[in-house]
């Protein structure tokens, strides 16, 4: 089906639910997945994601016609997650714990109710014991450890190209084993 | 300069994992899928459920929205200030008598009083409301 596209730069918030609405089965299976990665095991991943359909739907967010949808989705669901945590961040109760630098559009509030900081933001200890247990997930691997080093240093698939000798599609079946391990080990995102 | 505490790090690895997810193929998401659970196409309609919770949500509060503005916009319905005949026409003579000269313009009749209906001394009186000799509300306060 066609879906008859306005002539502005974004689409408006009919054409972006009828759009949405027509998704396939494995961009809506890519949305749910991508929603565990950002929740970091302490937002709800279904109240992160429906929130990010209702920002798109309010018109909140608009998306260009340019960007695919369920990357302006996860790009809305990246920045809400931020958010949240950055808001949880400056809360009085949190003094003890170390704060996040991420600042994309504070103070979109989620539906989901907060208990309070110190049980919703994973402490820096936490996020130190994830850190480890992946390094220790990929001690059989030394090609996807500097991979792994690599993305956590944010370098880019041509800096990690040269730095791993791959060449394009055994990087693309390294990554997917990398992806795939991960999965198992953290379902639901990354919990303590 | 990148910063190297353990959040940061974990953020970008997240990125990392999440632009795989963006680039890999239908075919390989839904064989991962398939690997983790029974069946994809009830884990892909436990997420669509949640876009139609979403357009549910929202179109509710348009509807609220939509409700308050007309509430909002709605005029305020006018005050009636129970009178009855015998009273009105005690008032405007009362009126008429205290204002002798603010109200010149009205018959000699209408100071009488005794032809005029009562629709006539309820336009009267009207008329004298407009000229700010005469307040219902403060009449009906002083009944009370």
């Amino acid at each position: 089906m066609v879906i008859p596209i306005s002539a502005s730069a974004t689409f408006s918030v009919v054409e972006i639910s009828d759009a949405i609405s027509l998704l396939s089965e494995a961009d809506w299976l890519r949305l749910g997945k991508i929603s565990k990665r950002f929740s970091f095991g302490r937002i709800d991943p279904d109240d992160l994601l429906q929130e990010a359909f209702a920002s798109v739907l309010e018109g909140r967010r608009k998306c260009p016609h340019d960007i695919d949808i369920v990357r302006f989705l996860a790009g809305a669901m990246r920045s809400l997650a931020s958010s949240q945590f950055k808001s949880l961040s400056h809360s009085p109760e949190l003094h003890f714990i170390s704060t996040l630098t991420d600042d994309e559009n504070p103070g979109i509030d989620l539906p989901t109710e907060t208990p309070n900081a110190a049980q919703t933001l994973i402490s820096e200890q936490e996020v130190a014991a994830i850190h480890s247990a992946i390094m220790l997930l990929f001690s059989d691997d030394e090609i996807a450890k500097l991979i792994i080093e690599g993305d956590m240093e944010g370098m880019d698939a041509s800096e990690l190209y040269e730095l791993t000798g791959l060449d394009k599609i055994a990087y693309a079946s390294k990554r997917r084993l990398i992806r795939r391990r991960i999965d198992k080990a953290y379902p639901e995102g990354w919990t303590p | 300069m990148r910063n190297h505490n353990h959040r940061d790090m974990l953020e970008r690895l997240t990125d990392a994992l999440v632009e795989d997810i963006l680039n890999a193929s239908d075919k390989e998401i839904l064989s991962e899928v398939a690997e983790e659970c029974a069946d994809p196409k009830v884990e892909a309609d436990k997420v669509r459920r949640l876009f139609e919770k979403a357009q549910a949500m929202v179109a509710k509060k348009r509807l609220v929205a939509a409700r308050e503005a007309i509430e909002h916009d709605k005029p305020q319905r006018a005050k009636v200030i129970p009178l009855n005949s015998l009273q009105a026409r005690l008032k405007l003579e009362t009126i008429l008598h205290e204002h002798p000269e603010e109200t010149r313009e009205f018959t000699l009749a209408a100071r009488k009083g005794k032809d005029l209906s009562d629709a006539d001394v309820l336009g009267m009186l009207e008329d004298l409301q407009e000229l700010g000799l005469y307040n219902p509300e403060s009449e009906t306060e002083t009944n009370k």
